[in-house]
């Protein structure tokens, strides 16, 4: 069917050639699903472009062959690629409506990709082309026929991609994180799509993805890459049972999982000669001798009520604007030294509430209660004694970060606008800082882009914790980041709780982050709090439709694998 | 179908709403500029040197209404500029609507054979530079381009004169010849003021065709119709090219701004009795009411291209045409 | 330190060719007088219109002046005139960008709609407009060009700053409270320098073309004072008789021009951080 056979890639650069992937083998059966997995930059997408024939030019093959159907691929020439291309292996990628031309309506680019591969007529092929759209099941196939990509959302987008890649029934599909950028909820329907289309087409499918969850859910047999090496090949219940490599028993410790009671997540770290194997850090020891811990009963000390912020939107171009309630009427309160998970999809207003918290934004309408005093109407002055305590930590560690200040004058930034102290003074504190976050003395004479997003975030977090701050708001704060280094910085995060007597909202998508790392949890849907309770109770017992849906749609290590044949 | 019908319509109300506010507030400029300018109209009107009697002058303020207070002259002279009244050449007392609506299509055909002169240079070049992006026909193309729009428009129409006419003696170094009298002479005679404005238009239309190729092609979807298997000449020609048409297209419109600057060159190099020529006379000659009216016919002409090139922009691009509902 | 010029040379020729050409009309703008063989001005009537010979070897003009000696001093007007345009454009250009991005809406809204207003009228109308009735010279074609080019530099340092405010670090600086003088000076300013970096070269050039081109028109430099447009200008009168008076002038200016939009070209692609990432 599709077998890789030693293949090996490199990159031009101006020093030689640089290897990218080196010996891969694997092979994939009729329907069969494999998954090929491994963190950001192992590799994992550029041997699925090679297989593709698409590789960028500054990429080339250093050895091996691409077998479909026992023809080598990469001795074709590009009009025999072609043919195959679309019509024998089709693909699917990370960024749908990107991959979609902007420019044509969604039905002339399915009815192109038809006509491409068979000679019917325009009429036929629409007439298929509504049919394909019918199976991805999308809601009015005739409206997303007329519609173009940008009309559509991202999940839908998807379907038509996959549509288009089911068109001339393939043999292969191979799919490049197809989910990655979608909702938790969405994600689930196009995996369950997925799969019920291999089963019923028969094609195999190449399913690449970082998410482990994913691979657990969806794939028959895995293929664990790491920078470049494949490190391990075994079906899906072996690798979850019983990993062979150090690596990818690290990478599935590392993965919070729900129900997991875990006060620490395993890290991966690699010794002298290059193994690697997960470790579970012991917590940092607390320097004070008090040991605090969270107080429920205590006054909280952020509390929320009622709180409302509109945007004015306009649904037709003649229509008057309507309100739209990005929050509506949210109450929480977050009490001193805990954390208050804050977990919802993409669009149901959970960044837009810790801006209002954080006054980036004036509230329409309720009250910001820190330490029992209304800052929801405060002035831009009136405000600048409370910025010293509530910090935040945003989602992006390459942007939240000014590209053209060292990482010295990043974390001291608080200190010089509220004009805390002498250089010297700051100096010191900063190299405190550094240190509390694990980043070496050094970096502070060093600029934001010589550091991995890890790094970044803690640079982040070393700057937010400057002034000593009581709330501090993490936004998405590790979602950018591999499982391995979000695991890092949770741990991070954990520690620095204790120390610094922090108290966090903890803004995520990923429910089994939010489950790790907070004591309460506040799920938020179209704008209101849905359900809001003890972390435990929610995850152990919800009690709302929504939150079970969200649940039951995180792709789980170890939860029943359902609709899965036993290939 | 209807919402998108009322959606074009209202963005097309839009755009010749701001386009009038715009032309409004240059009108205003101009007066204004007019008004602060050293210099008396109604001596020059009447011949400084001949001494003109203060009765004289007197009698000639209040016929032009410039003993008015300044608020009603602007609103005179407005509600008359709306009827094409620009009053008359303090030259000759002929009427200045007369001599713009005289020069104005001149102007705008010698602009219109400059942007078709440039597209046709311009375009296939950038698209030929960029389907073969770092090879020695790339690095010869960007090279030439970055001449062209290095080398002003007057030079080059001068080296134009000096081959085509003094060396070659081809065609007329300068002039005009009604279309209407002698059509092949017309034309002769358009040719190289066309050329000398269109070559470094297509100059800047060739490094910007070959910049948004470029960006096109490194965009997800281009992979994905690569995915598909579609050949690479229906990608390019299919799906590229009408995505880069886009930012090609709004290039274009921008360089306008460089056309009519170069008309006033070309122009008076080549003495085509256009707007600018127009222009550059009665800004020499101080002649106010010419001044306005040329300076008003200029800018409503740009704005008017202006207009059309967003227009068609839109016309291109789905996601403005069809706004997310 | 020498090896690397010489690598830079060897891959970076036309470059390395444009700062060489600058540099020695940097000297001419400097010492131009001081190297002119002859005086610039002195009237000749017994030799006009001459090409090359062992005394004038770039020919006369006109008048008999020594063609070589005006076009060693005609540079000068012309490069003050177009550094002096670009500082002053840049300056309040850039000012009035940052605010139209970054100030309350209905400041913003008023600067960036005259922006527009601005830009849809060719530069050399409005120019034109202001030498013909105003005193023409150096001062006021500095200001008047400088003014003219002021919405260039709004409309790049705008979208520039709004590219800026869009990023998270904006709202990072928000967060901690920091000042608005802080925000411009520290967080947008300093990411908004290589746009408006590559516009200044862009603006030197373009306003080298306008004054060139007012002055080519009789409306810039006034005469005798030499300048290479007001050359080209007066040159063309004399196309049939002497050629080579015509090309000299023409062939420095677009030379200038071409070094300064290469050297433009290679600034905007070691600037632009897209490039510079990988």
């Amino acid at each position: 069917m599709l077998e890789v056979r030693n293949l090996s890639i490199a990159f031009k650069t101006r020093d030689g050639l640089k290897s990218a992937v080196r010996n891969i083998d694997f092979t994939i059966g009729p329907g069969e699903i494999l998954g090929l997995v491994g963190e950001s930059g192992s590799g994992k997408t550029i041997t699925s472009l090679a297989v593709m024939g698409l590789l960028p030019p500054n990429a080339v093959v250093t050895s091996g062959e691409v077998l479909v159907d026992g023809t080598d691929m990469l001795q074709l020439g590009s009009g025999e690629l072609r043919k195959l291309r679309g019509r024998h292996i089709a693909m699917i990628f990370q960024d749908p409506i990107a991959s979609l031309d902007p420019i044509f309506t969604c039905g002339d680019q399915i009815i192109e990709a038809i006509r491409l591969h068979e000679t019917v007529g325009k009429a036929q092929a629409r007439q298929r082309a509504i049919e394909l759209l019918d199976k991805v099941k999308i809601p009015d196939p005739e409206r997303a026929m007329r519609a173009y990509p940008h009309e559509l959302s991202g999940g839908q987008c998807q379907r038509i991609m996959i549509a288009m890649a089911v068109a001339c029934k393939p043999h292969i599909i191979i799919a490049d994180e197809p989910t990655t950028a979608l909702d938790v909820t969405v994600q689930k329907q196009v995996l369950d799509l997925l799969r019920g289309l291999n089963e019923e087409v028969g094609a195999a499918i190449l399913l690449i993805t970082h998410d482990l969850g994913v691979i657990y859910e969806v794939a028959d047999r895995v293929v664990v890459m790491y920078s470049g090496d494949k490190i391990e090949e075994a079906t899906t219940a072996d690798l979850f049972n019983n990993p062979k490599s150090g690596y990818a028993k690290a990478l599935i410790d590392s993965m919070p999982t729900p129900g997991g009671q875990h006060d620490r997540l395993p890290v991966i770290e690699r010794d002298a000669l290059g193994n690697v194997f997960s470790v579970r850090p012991e917590p940092r020891v607390r320097s004070s001798n008090v040991a605090a811990a969270p107080d429920a009963n205590a006054s909280p000390l952020l509390e929320i009520r009622d709180l409302v912020k509109s945007y004015w939107i306009k649904p037709a171009p003649l229509a008057m604007p309507v309100e739209m309630r990005a929050v509506d009427r949210v109450s929480l309160s977050i009490a001193p030294r805990s954390t208050l998970g804050l977990v919802g999809e993409s669009g149901c207003g959970k960044s837009t509430l810790s801006r209002a918290v954080m006054r980036l934004y004036r509230p329409d309408a309720g009250e910001i209660l820190f330490k029992g005093q209304d800052i929801a109407s405060l002035s831009e002055g009136e405000m600048r004694p409370f910025r010293r305590e509530i910090a935040m930590v945003f989602q992006n560690p390459y942007g939240s970060l000014n590209p053209r200040k060292t990482v010295a004058e990043l974390v001291e930034a608080p200190l010089v606008i509220f004009g805390e102290g002498t250089a010297t003074v700051r100096r010191r504190r900063v190299a405190g800082l550094l240190e509390a976050v694990g980043l070496p003395a050094t970096a502070a004479a060093k600029y934001p882009h010589e550091f991995s997003g890890g790094q970044r975030q803690r640079i982040a977090i070393a700057r937010a914790l400057a002034l000593n701050p009581s709330l501090v708001i993490c936004d998405e704060a590790v979602s950018a980041l591999d499982v391995s280094v979000q695991a890092q910085v949770l741990n991070l995060l954990k520690d620095l709780q204790v120390e610094f007597d922090l108290t966090y909202l903890f803004i995520s998508h990923d429910l089994s982050v939010v489950e790790h790392v907070s004591d309460t949890v506040a799920v938020m849907q179209k704008g209101r709090i849905v359900e809001y309770g003890s972390a435990k109770a929610i995850f152990a017992n919800p009690k709302e439709a929504y939150t079970r849906m969200l649940l039951d749609a995180v792709p789980t290590i170890g939860s029943d694998r359902v609709g899965k044949g036993g290939a | 179908m209807n919402a998108s019908v009322t959606g074009a319509l209202l963005l097309v109300g839009r755009k010749l709403l701001t386009a009038l506010i715009q032309l409004l507030v240059i009108a205003t400029l101009i007066f204004s500029v007019m008004y602060i300018m050293p210099g008396d109209p109604v001596l020059l009107l009447l011949g400084a040197d001949s001494n003109p009697s203060p009765e004289a002058v007197a009698s000639m303020r209040s016929q032009l209404g410039l003993d008015q207070p300044v608020v009603s002259q602007y609103f005179v002279w407005l509600w008359r500029a709306l009827r094409l009244d620009f009053g008359v050449s303090l030259a000759n007392g002929y009427p200045v609507s007369r001599y713009v609506l005289s020069n104005l299509p001149r102007t705008l055909e010698l602009a219109f054979a400059a942007i078709i002169v440039a597209t046709l240079i311009g375009v296939p070049l950038g698209i030929a530079a960029a389907l073969k992006r770092g090879s020695l026909r790339d690095t010869i193309l960007t090279s030439v381009a970055t001449i062209g729009i290095s080398v002003p428009v007057y030079i080059m129409g001068t080296m134009l004169v000096l081959f085509f006419s003094l060396k070659l003696g081809w065609l007329p170094a300068s002039g005009y010849t009604d279309i209407s009298r002698n059509a092949l002479e017309h034309f002769r005679k358009l040719a190289l003021p066309a050329l000398a404005l269109g070559f470094g238009l297509a100059a800047s239309i060739a490094r910007m065709t070959r910049s948004s190729m470029l960006e096109i092609l490194g965009r997800d979807f281009v992979r994905a119709l690569r995915a598909k298997g579609m050949s690479e000449r229906r990608v390019i020609w299919q799906h590229v090219l009408r995505n880069a048409a886009i930012p090609i297209v709004t290039i274009i419109g921008l360089q306008l701004g460089n056309l009519m600057g170069g008309t006033v060159l070309v122009e008076a190099m080549f003495n085509w009795p256009g707007l600018s020529t127009l222009l550059v006379g009665a800004v020499s000659a101080r002649n106010y009411p010419l001044v306005q009216g040329a300076m008003l016919a200029i800018a409503a002409l740009f704005i008017g291209i202006n207009l059309l090139v967003e227009l068609l922009y839109s016309l291109l691009d789905p996601r403005i045409r069809r706004k997310r509902t | 330190m020498t090896s690397r010029t010489l690598g830079l040379a060897r891959s970076q020729p036309a470059f390395v060719a444009s700062l060489a050409v600058l540099a020695i009309v940097l000297l001419m703008a400097i010492s131009g007088g001081w190297l002119a063989p002859h005086d610039p001005f002195t009237l000749n009537p017994q030799a006009v219109n001459q090409g090359s010979s062992a005394s004038h070897w770039l020919g006369t003009d006109e008048f008999g002046r020594d063609l070589l000696s005006r076009l060693l001093i005609g540079i000068r007007p012309t490069l003050i005139v177009a550094l002096g345009a670009t500082v002053i454009s840049a300056v309040f250009g850039s000012l009035l960008g940052i605010a139209g991005a970054y100030g309350r809406p209905w400041l913003s809204f008023l600067i960036m709609r005259a922006v527009d207003i601005m830009l849809s009228f060719p530069p050399i109308l409005l120019a034109l407009l202001a030498v013909g009735f105003w005193e023409s010279g150096v001062l006021s074609l500095t200001v008047v060009i400088g003014v003219l080019y002021i919405p260039h530099f709004a409309r790049v340092a705008h979208s520039a700053t709004l590219q800026v405010t869009r990023q998270e670090f904006m709202e990072a600086e928000h967060a901690m409270g920091a000042s608005v003088r802080r925000v411009v000076f520290t967080a947008i300013l300093p990411n908004i320098l290589s746009p408006l970096v590559v516009q200044a070269t862009l603006t030197v050039a373009a306003a080298i073309l306008l004054e060139s081109g007012l002055s080519f028109l009789g409306l810039g430099i006034v005469p005798p004072e030499p300048s290479w447009g007001q050359m080209i200008g007066t040159a063309r009168g004399y196309l049939g008789q002497n050629p080579m008076y015509v090309i000299w002038p023409s062939l420095l200016l677009a030379l200038t021009v071409l070094a300064i939009n290469v050297v433009g070209d290679r600034l905007r692609d070691i600037l632009d951080p897209r490039l510079r990432e990988e």
